[in-house]
């Protein structure tokens, strides 16, 4: 190869971007632009799993709920239904083909989405038939039972499908953070509506610590994966203050509002916290590609020849 | 290597773009996605350094993260390891963007569903090489018939190439040889065991 060709400007977009600040010594993420594009391509599965997840975990604690105090736990249960059902609608808007939705089902016994897709259809299913059995007398302790192991399946489901491979950031802890963060919201949820037997009995003070340890849990793996032999798109400072901001709304306003018996706050600071939640999900996905591999290769190049 | 798939020599790859080309010609896409690309490493951040392409499309793994992921079924192996994808089964969910760990099944905005490489399958029914094989002017680029091991110093990895999922792609890779081999392709794993 002759020097001209190693030597040859840079000729991709992306290259044009970044050659005038690499050249003056800059370290530029490789793929440092495509963070605000990545949230437009995800904005759809950002509402869809707040939804869903939001819903997804009032069912289930309404369901465990109805006894003895039935009409609170199904003002929850109608919210989380049509919560739900609003989500399954979002998810279908980042879809290619829409009208091939039912295609789908296809790949139940192998896809980790299609378990996710069945789920969610069986969740929303579970809580139309507790609200029309609710509406005549009070559920049969099976359906509770049912309603409650499938939405709970149903979150963990949501977590398995991001478990891939090829994505250092969506592993570990974070495959638990649906089912702890919806628990979470339908818990407190019920605390807003409820009666004072509700309150007295509410877990909702175990499962915001649980939800802060496993959130904690995936923000150390990602500072781990952000460190500077890692070389990485995921920016620090950005990581550091998105998180601790997530943290904060979702898991120690909530704490501080519920102490003070303020559950109406402390709903609105946990459906905000979950909606930071997921976009702070997409907003730090690290997909892995040939490029990407190859741009970590170069970094480590570059490292290395500045501490020789 | 257990199905079909390419043989990349590494000493041989100008980067000239000639497969990327030909992909683009026998399939006719005039316009992005593009299934096959030739990624430079270390062409623009250190001039004097080491420098070689990775011309890669789909790797037809053993193990598709893209067909065990799929909701709707759109990826099929057929019997000689090439994994198909039916473009009228998918539903432009990007699911395979999100699984695949080399980048290979592309999103096209405009027909909304993804597509890939299906190295050539048309043409290999009919006794002809892949295209982009067809088309390499240094003979870098090369078919690898299913079940056929990589003869000679071929490898599975290459700095800026692994295979994270366990995906098992069916690709190999010949090293530089000579002095560059020793100069600057040896640097380069020194640099990374480091």
């Amino acid at each position: 190869m002759s020097q001209s060709r190693r030597d040859a400007p840079p000729h991709t977009a992306e290259d044009s971007f970044v050659a005038p600040l690499a050249a003056h010594g800059t370290h530029v993420p490789h793929s440092s632009r495509s963070w605000l594009w990545k949230m437009s391509e995800h904005t759809p599965l950002v509402w869809f799993t707040s939804l869903a997840i939001g819903g997804a975990g009032m069912i289930a604690a309404a369901a465990l709920r109805m006894r003895p105090d039935p009409a609170a736990p199904a003002v929850a249960l109608a919210v989380g239904t049509v919560a739900l059902g609003a989500a399954l609608l979002v998810s279908t808007l980042h879809l290619g083909r829409k009208a091939r939705v039912p295609l789908a089902a296809r790949g139940v016994g192998r896809s980790a989405l299609s378990h996710e897709i069945l789920l969610a259809g069986a969740t929303l299913a579970a809580g139309l038939t507790l609200l029309v059995m609710n509406w005549q007398a009070y559920p049969e302790v099976w359906a509770r039972i049912a309603a409650a192991s499938t939405a709970i399946l149903f979150l963990l489901s949501i977590g398995l499908v991001y478990r891939l491979g090829g994505q250092r950031t969506w592993r570990g802890a974070t495959v638990l953070l649906p089912l702890t963060t919806g628990l979470v919201c339908g818990e407190v949820s019920l605390l807003v509506i409820g009666s004072a037997s509700i309150r007295e009995a509410s877990v909702a003070f175990w499962l915001v610590p649980i939800d802060v340890i496993v959130f904690a849990a995936r923000w150390w793996t990602l500072a781990r994966s952000a460190s500077a032999l890692t070389p990485r798109r995921l920016d620090a400072s950005r990581l550091r203050n998105f998180s601790a901001a997530r943290l904060l709304i979702f898991d120690v306003i909530p704490l501080v509002l519920l102490d003070m018996t303020a559950a109406a706050p402390a709903m609105i600071a946990v459906a905000l916290g979950l909606v930071l939640d997921r976009w702070l999900f997409y907003a730090l996905a690290d997909q892995h590609t040939t490029e990407s591999e190859i741009a970590g290769v170069e970094a480590i190049i570059e490292h290395q020849s500045r501490i020789r | 290597m257990s199905g079909a798939g390419f043989l990349v020599d590494l000493h041989r790859c100008v980067g000239c773009g000639s497969c990327v080309l030909a992909c683009r010609i026998e399939n006719g896409r005039t316009e992005e996605p593009v299934w096959r690309r030739v990624v430079p490493l270390n062409l623009r951040r250190h001039p004097g350094g080491p420098t070689y392409f990775l011309s890669v499309a789909c790797h037809h793994c053993d193990e598709p993260a893209c067909l065990r992921g799929c909701p709707s079924r759109a990826y099929e192996r057929r019997a000689d390891g090439i994994i198909v994808h039916h473009e009228d089964c998918c539903l432009g969910c990007r699911y395979c963007e999100m699984t695949c760990p080399f980048g290979a099944p592309k999103y096209d905005e405009q027909r909304g569903v993804v597509s890939k490489c299906h190295l050539c399958a048309d043409r290999l029914d009919q006794g002809l090489a892949p295209a982009c094989v067809t088309a390499c002017p240094t003979e870098a680029l090369q078919f690898q018939r299913p079940g056929v091991a990589a003869g000679g110093d071929a490898r599975a990895g290459v700095p800026g190439f692994v295979d994270p999922a366990g995906c098992r792609p069916n690709i190999r890779f010949t090293p530089p040889r000579g002095e560059r081999r020793v100069v600057l392709f040896a640097a380069i794993e020194e640099a990374i065991r480091r």
